[in-house]
C-alpha cells in the first residue's frame, strides 16, 4: 500500500514536471525565435516536445489516474461492504449478542474476520471471567454477609451478656458493699460478744468458785452426817446396851418378885421395891424405845441429809463440771469471737477491695460494652457493605448476563437455544410444555418459564415446585395471564432480542428474581411469541 | 389337876406373861427363874413344842414354846425373848417355858374355869383387867416333863 501510493505521488509529480519541463523549454524557444535563428527547428522540436510529453503524461499520469480510480471505487464497494458487516456486529456487540455478532464478520477480510472475532471471543471470555468472578464475589459476599451477621448477632450475645455482667458486677460491688457494712457490724458485735464473754467468763469463775465452795460445803455437811450416823450408831448401842439393861433390870425385878413371893409375908416389902424396879425398868424400855423412835426420826433425817448431800455433792459436781465446761465453752467463744472479729475486719476489708474490685471491672466492663457496641456498629456496617457487595455481584452477573456468549452460563444464549426449540412447535402445546418442563428438570434456579403469544397472553408455563412449593395459588399465576404491558414483553417485540430485567421481588416466592426474555421466531425470523423465564437470584447465585 | 396353892388374900399370885396371843398366869410358887432367851440347842428326833435345852444357873433346861403348848395345831410363833423355869418340889429346875414378855408378878381374883377344849396344861381360864387369862397348871407340866402325863413335850 504505501509503495502503490508512492507511485502514485510520484507519477503526479512526474505529469506536472514533464508539463513545467515543456513550459520552460517552449518558452526558452520562443525567446530565440524572436532573436530570429533557427525559428522552424525550435518550434519543431517544441512541438515534438510537446508531443513527446503528451504522450509521456498520458501513458504515466492518465492511464495509471484511471486504473488508481478504478481500483479505489472497487476499495470503496468492499470497503461499504465491510463497514456494514462490521455496522452489524458492532449492533450486535452493542446489544451484547456476541454470538450472533460473529454472523456478519465471516464477509470481512481474513485479517478483519481473525481481528473481530479474536476481539470478540476475547470479549466473550472477559464476559465469562467477570461472570464467573462476579459469582464469585457474590459467593464471597454472601459468606461475608452471613459471617457478619453471625457476627454482628454474636456482638450483640456479647453486648447483653457484657450489659448482663455489668449489672451482675454493679450487684456484686453493692453486695460487697452490703458485706462490708454487716462485717463492720458483725466485727463490732463480736467485739460487744467478746466483751460480754470476759464478763461471763469472770462471772463463771465465780460461778465455779461458788459451785466450789458449795461442793465443799456439801461435803462438809456430808461429812458432818456421816459423824452424826456414827453418832447415831453409838446412840444405838448405847440404846441398845440401856434396853439391854432395862430387859435384865425387868427380868432381875421378876425374880426378885418371884423370890418375894417365895418368901411370903416376909418378902412382901422385897416384891414391893422388884415391882418398882420392874416398872423402872419397863419405863427405862419404854423411854429407850421412845429415844429408838426419835433416834430413828434422826437417823432418817440423817440418811435424807447424806442422801440430800450425795444428790447436792452430785449436783454440784454436775453444776461444776457443767460450770468448768460452760468456761471452756466461753473461753472457745470468746477465741472463736475473736476471730470471729478479726474474720469480720478481713472480710470487711477484703469486701472492700472488692467493691473497688467491681467498680473497676465495671468501669472495664462498660468500656468493653462501648468497644462491643462500636464493633457490633462495625459489623453492622460491615454486614450492609457485604450485602450491597452482594447486590453489586448480583448486579454484575445480570451486567454481564446482558452479554450472550457462547456458554451454557449465559442465560441469553440459553434463552436462544430454548427459543429455539419452541420455533416448529408454538402449535402444539403438549410439545411446548415437554420442553418447558425440560428446561425447569435441567435448571432448579428456574422459578417458572413460560411462553407468551405475540399478543402478550401467556400460553403454556411451568413451575418448579421445588423453589416455589405451594406459593402458586396465591400468586394469581395462570394461563390467559396478559404480559403485553411488561417492559420486557415490550423490548422482546420491539426489539426481537434477549432481554434481562432488573432483579424484582417474586409473587411466588417473595424473594429476589429477574426475568429473562426471547424471542422466538418461526423460520421467517418473524416474531410468534416470546419466552420468559423467571430466574430465583438465590437459587441461580448458589450455583 | 393343879391345886390353887398359891392364893394371897383370895386371890392366885401369877406371873403373868405373854405368848403369841395368849396371855397366861404362871403360879409364881411354881416358877423358878425368868430369864432372857438363851442359846438352845435343838434336839433331834424331839417334839415340835421342844426348841431345845438351854443352860439356864448351871443345868440344862428343856424350853418349850408355850404358844405351842397352848395352841397345838397354831402356827408358831413370836420372839421368845424370855424363859421361865419352872421348879420341882424340891427346888430343882424342871422345864422352861419360852415366852414373849412377862408383867410381873399379880393377884388373879376372878373365878377360874376350865373348859373341856383347854390343853391339859392350863388349869382354867379368868377375866384380868378384862382379858381373858389361862392359869396354867404347873403340875401337869413337871409330869409331862416327868413323862407322867399327855400334855406336855417328853424331852428325855
Amino acid at each position: 500500500m504505501q509503495g502503490e501510493k508512492g507511485t502514485s505521488i510520484i507519477r503526479q509529480w512526474l505529469g506536472m514536471a514533464i508539463l513545467v519541463t515543456v513550459s520552460l523549454v517552449g518558452g526558452v524557444m520562443l525567446e530565440l525565435t524572436s532573436d530570429g535563428a533557427e525559428e522552424d527547428w525550435y518550434v519543431r522540436a517544441w512541438l515534438v516536445l510537446v508531443f513527446a510529453a503528451l504522450v509521456s503524461h498520458l501513458l504515466l499520469v492518465s492511464l495509471p489516474r484511471v486504473r488508481l480510480e478504478r481500483s479505489f471505487r472497487r476499495l470503496q464497494r468492499r470497503h461499504r461492504d465491510q463497514s456494514r458487516a462490521l455496522e452489524h456486529a458492532f449492533e450486535e456487540m452493542r446489544h451484547g449478542d456476541l454470538v450472533e455478532c460473529l454472523e456478519p464478520v465471516a464477509k470481512l477480510s481474513e485479517s478483519m474476520n481473525d481481528a473481530v472475532e479474536s476481539a470478540t471471543h476475547a470479549m466473550s471470555a472477559l464476559v465469562q471471567q467477570i461472570q464467573s468472578s462476579s459469582v464469585e464475589v457474590a459467593n464471597s459476599a454472601g459468606i461475608v454477609h452471613e459471617t457478619s451477621g453471625e457476627l454482628v448477632e454474636s456482638a450483640s450475645q456479647q453486648a447483653a451478656a457484657v450489659v448482663q455482667i455489668t449489672a451482675s458486677t454493679e450487684e456484686l460491688a453493692r453486695t460487697a458493699g452490703l458485706i462490708a457494712t454487716s462485717a463492720t457490724a458483725q466485727a463490732e458485735f463480736a467485739a460487744q460478744a467478746q466483751e460480754a464473754g470476759d464478763a461471763g467468763a469472770s462471772a463463771l469463775e465465780d460461778a465455779v468458785e461458788g459451785a466450789g465452795e458449795l461442793r465443799r460445803g456439801i461435803e462438809d455437811i456430808a461429812e458432818r452426817a456421816d459423824i452424826l450416823g456414827r453418832r447415831s450408831q453409838e446412840i444405838y448401842r448405847v440404846l441398845d446396851l440401856i434396853t439391854e439393861i432395862a430387859q435384865e433390870t425387868h427380868i432381875l425385878a421378876l425374880n426378885a418378885a418371884i423370890e418375894a413371893s417365895a418368901a411370903g409375908e416376909h418378902g412382901d416389902r422385897f416384891g414391893v421395891v422388884a415391882e418398882e424396879v420392874r416398872r423402872l425398868a419397863e419405863r427405862s424400855r419404854e423411854s429407850v424405845d421412845s429415844v429408838r423412835s426419835l433416834l430413828d426420826g434422826f437417823t432418817g433425817s440423817i440418811r435424807s441429809v447424806v442422801v440430800a448431800t450425795e444428790a447436792g455433792s452430785k449436783s454440784a459436781d454436775r453444776v461444776l463440771g457443767q460450770s468448768r465446761s460452760t468456761q471452756s465453752g466461753i473461753d472457745h467463744l470468746r477465741g472463736a469471737l475473736a476471730d470471729t472479729a478479726r474474720a469480720a475486719q478481713e472480710i470487711s476489708q477484703a469486701t472492700d477491695e472488692q467493691r473497688n474490685a467491681s467498680n473497676q471491672v465495671v468501669l472495664t466492663l462498660r468500656d468493653i460494652s462501648d468497644l462491643i457496641q462500636r464493633t457490633a456498629d462495625s459489623f453492622q456496617r460491615f454486614t450492609e457493605s457485604a450485602e450491597h457487595l452482594s447486590g453489586l455481584a448480583l448486579s454484575i452477573q445480570l451486567l454481564t448476563q446482558s452479554f450472550r456468549i457462547d456458554s451454557v452460563h449465559s442465560l441469553k444464549h440459553q434463552a436462544w437455544g430454548w427459543s429455539d426449540r419452541l420455533r416448529d412447535s408454538t402449535a402444539n402445546l403438549e410439545v411446548v410444555e415437554g420442553v418447558l418442563s425440560d428446561i425447569v428438570e435441567d435448571h432448579p434456579f428456574i422459578e417458572m418459564v413460560y411462553l407468551v403469544d405475540k399478543a402478550g397472553t401467556m400460553v403454556a408455563y411451568e413451575i418448579n415446585h421445588e423453589v416455589v412449593a405451594d406459593r402458586q395459588a396465591r400468586s394469581g399465576v395462570g394461563v390467559g395471564q396478559a404480559y403485553a404491558d411488561r417492559p420486557w414483553f415490550q423490548a422482546v417485540s420491539r426489539d426481537l432480542r434477549t432481554a434481562v430485567t432488573p432483579p424484582y421481588v417474586s409473587l411466588l416466592t417473595d424473594e429476589r428474581c429477574f426475568t429473562i426474555a426471547a424471542a422466538v421466531r418461526d423460520r421467517s425470523r418473524s416474531m410468534i411469541g416470546v419466552l420468559g423465564i423467571d430466574v430465583n437470584v438465590r437459587s441461580w447465585t448458589r450455583i | 389337876m393343879w391345886k390353887p396353892t398359891d392364893q394371897v388374900d383370895g386371890g392366885i399370885q401369877c406371873l403373868m406373861v405373854r405368848s403369841g396371843g395368849y396371855r397366861c398366869g404362871i403360879p409364881v410358887a411354881a416358877a423358878k427363874q425368868v430369864s432372857s432367851a438363851r442359846r438352845l440347842d435343838r434336839v433331834p428326833g424331839s417334839d415340835p413344842r421342844l426348841l431345845g435345852l438351854a443352860q439356864i444357873g448351871g443345868e440344862p433346861v428343856a424350853v418349850v414354846d408355850l404358844h405351842a403348848l397352848l395352841d397345838p395345831d397354831g402356827a408358831p410363833g413370836g420372839s421368845h425373848e424370855l424363859t421361865v423355869v419352872i421348879r420341882r418340889g424340891d427346888g430343882t429346875s424342871a422345864i422352861g417355858l419360852a415366852v414373849d414378855e412377862a408383867f410381873g408378878v399379880a393377884v388373879i381374883n376372878g373365878e377360874v374355869r376350865r373348859h373341856d377344849a383347854d390343853p391339859d396344861v392350863v388349869a382354867g381360864r379368868c377375866e384380868h383387867s378384862g382379858r381373858p387369862v389361862f392359869i396354867l397348871d404347873p403340875s401337869t407340866l413337871i409330869a409331862e416333863r416327868d413323862g407322867n402325863g399327855k400334855g406336855a413335850p417328853n424331852a428325855g
